[in-house]
């Protein structure tokens, strides 16, 4: 008796889902010649962060323009390519997308193949040229890490510093700001990974900061390419042994929990990343509470004015519209359209920052 | 339409996952935590073969299957000789050692950048690069690995592990060599989970190592004890379930600010409430 009632619930639960997932009426219902925009975004898991403040960008930008004839539909990926490909599946059959943006590098990896035989154009917040080769009408919008760090090189040879020491965590993202600091680096100077953790889930780093005090005359500056979470507690265990070095780092510096956690111990670090206005920063902040990684809520915002500026009626539109974007003046300062071999993307412009008393300044 | 099939796809994969660690866990009584790994080595042979060599999937399949048989073999020699919490332990190290290899080696595997564009199987011609036919190929395989399972566990062999599962020394006293029994099954579930493996990085055209951490090795095993240990049909049903659940939820009209984190919650509520009630999972005869 006890497995009919089983069987019956599993029946009907069955049953229910096939409904809901062939079911064409579930999308809010819009009017006609509205253009459908899937986002799909890391809203859960270790960089829900990143997503939550690409999200709420974007929503900003919605609410400032107005524009009742876009509709934005957003799904959560949760960093991970299977999840990402039922989403996008989910967004094109049911809510009959138009345009897909996607955030992440691995999750736009995995829906860059699928987007050749796709009429959707696709924007992907991604840092990696090879998501744009795909198809003509993918768009990355995030600058390649060579841009960063050629503004940390910058940096450091303004201030006389040569030899670099590193500590990062595997991450497709951090490997490449690596290499490509290793890349760009001129006679005479120096990169040294010290230590190479495997997770983001790693949290002890006495270690690696004790053989970097015990080479202390070595190194002129340290690289934390760590992520959200081991930040703080790198600085603070940094405070407690006693390392005293310039530090620098990463987009992932931009979380106000990490500083908050670091406390005065994140004081003099610097990154290079993109930016937002004084005036976006004030609205963001006063909208949601925080402004951890706001460069990205900038980014989602000036992608979405930068949609909403353009003719979506047809993928081609769309193309030959962005290519005119040169000079576009938004929140996170004049956007630029670029074509590189195969590569497509907006260029967004990048900044060296400063923590300082818990805040994040703009060196000039 | 297209997504009904993904999901399919994604169910038939992780039913032929499934069913490999219901063989170890469910009929044997070994709680191995490390079907991830075989399943990454069975993915990232598929994916290095055809990128770089360009050999046929069906090829790649079969040589991700002898890889895998070989590792296993070697694991499974040392995890044969513990029991209970021991050889959970054990077989946990293993996972985090292959993640470590899938990493680390990044002249083979390109570490956290993964493989990118894998292609689809090909078979005299006949490409299976749109879905449907994809599809169709996962079942087939699906359908095979489930009568080639329960031809096992149907066999004097399986009734052997059934009996290590209930009382390991009382059928040594019947003569019989039981680290043997133990290390075969764990070598044929380590073949099968390969084999899902060479299927998911063909669909997905997409790996890296996050897929295969320990957390997939968990995953699997919510879906063979939700599904029901010991019952291969219980490790379909848990499969389709675990797949279809969170997409299910995709539809539920939650308010947008909360939504992502309203689903994970009502995911877990779910999952909970079905241990409460059917700790023995949906239609499972053995309880952990």
């Amino acid at each position: 008796m006890k497995n009919k009632i089983v069987w019956v619930v599993i029946g009907v639960l069955v049953i229910i889902g096939v409904w809901l997932l062939v079911s064409k009426n579930k999308a809010p219902v819009t009017q006609s010649g509205t253009i459908k925009i899937g986002v799909i975004a890391p809203l859960t898991g270790p960089l829900a962060e990143y997503g939550e403040a690409f999200k709420n960008g974007i929503t900003m930008a919605n609410e400032k323009s107005g524009n009742k004839n876009i509709q934005w539909i957003f799904e959560d990926s949760a960093y991970d390519p299977k999840k990402t490909i039922s989403a996008f599946y989910k967004l094109r059959d049911s809510d009959k997308i138009n345009f897909l943006v996607n955030w992440g590098d691995p999750t736009s990896f995995a829906l860059a193949p699928l987007m050749k035989n796709e009429a959707i154009p696709f924007i992907a917040v991604a840092d990696i040229p090879e998501v744009a080769n795909s198809s003509k009408y993918t768009v990355r919008t995030l600058n390649d890490p060579k841009f960063f760090t050629a503004a940390l090189w910058n940096y450091f040879r303004t201030n006389g510093m040569k030899n670099i020491a590193v500590v990062k965590v595997e991450n497709p993202y951090l490997n490449g700001m690596y290499e490509s600091l290793l890349a760009t680096k001129q006679a005479g100077e120096t990169v040294t990974l010290v230590d190479n953790y495997q997770s983001f889930s790693d949290f002890d780093f006495r270690t690696s900061i004790t053989k970097i005090k015990n080479a202390r005359s070595s190194y002129d500056a340290l690289g934390v390419f760590l992520a959200s979470s081991q930040i703080g507690q790198f600085y603070k265990q940094k405070n407690d042994l006693g390392l005293n070095i310039q530090t620098f780092g990463t987009d992932f510096f931009e979380s106000q929990r990490d500083i908050d956690a670091a406390g005065s111990a994140m004081d003099g670090a610097v990154y290079a990343n993109m930016n937002v206005s004084d005036s976006f920063k004030n609205d963001y902040q006063k909208k949601f509470g925080n402004v951890s990684q706001i460069s990205y809520a900038g980014n989602g915002y000036d992608t979405a004015m930068i949609l909403n500026s353009l003719d979506l009626s047809s993928k081609d539109q769309f193309l030959s519209g962005i290519k005119k974007i040169n000079g576009y003046s938004g929140v996170s300062g004049n956007i630029k359209y670029v074509e590189e071999g195969g590569d497509r993307y907006l260029y967004f412009p990048v900044f060296m920052k400063l923590i300082k008393g818990g805040k994040i300044n703009v060196i000039k | 339409m297209e997504y009904l099939i993904h999901l399919a796809i994604l169910g038939g994969i992780y039913a032929i996952l499934g069913i490999s660690l219901n063989l170890i866990v469910g009929y044997t009584g070994l709680l191995s935590i490390t079907q991830a790994a075989f399943y990454g080595i069975g993915s990232y042979t598929t994916a290095i073969l055809l990128t770089r060599y360009d050999i046929n999937f069906f090829i790649s399949l079969i040589l991700g299957a002898v890889i895998t048989a070989i590792i296993s073999l070697a694991i499974g020699y040392v995890l044969s000789k513990f029991k209970g919490d021991y050889y959970a332990l054990g077989s946990f190290g293993f996972n985090v050692i292959v993640y470590s290899i899938f990493l680390n080696t990044q002249s083979l595997t390109r570490g956290p950048l993964g493989i990118p564009g894998i292609d689809r199987p090909e078979l005299f011609g006949f490409s299976f690069g749109n879905n449907l036919p994809f599809l169709v190929l996962v079942l087939i395989f699906a359908v095979l690995v489930f009568f080639f399972s329960k031809f096992i566990t149907d066999s004097s062999f399986g009734r052997v592990l059934k009996a290590i599962r209930e009382d390991e020394q009382a059928i040594q006293v019947f003569g019989y060599k039981t680290h043997q029994y133990k290390l075969a099954i764990f070598v044929i579930g380590a073949i099968l989970a390969s084999i899902a493996g060479s299927f998911f990085a063909s669909y997905i055209t997409f790996i890296d190592p996050s897929t295969f951490t320990i957390n997939e090795s968990i995953f699997v095993l919510s879906i063979i004890i939700l599904g029901g240990l010991a019952n291969l049909r219980g490790s379909v049903l848990g499969a389709i379930f675990l797949i279809l659940l969170p997409e299910i939820l995709r539809f539920v009209g939650f308010p947008s600010d909360v939504a992502a984190q309203m689903r994970q919650v009502t995911y877990g509520l779910i999952l909970v409430l079905l241990m409460l009630y059917r700790p023995q999972g949906l239609i499972g005869e053995y309880k952990l």
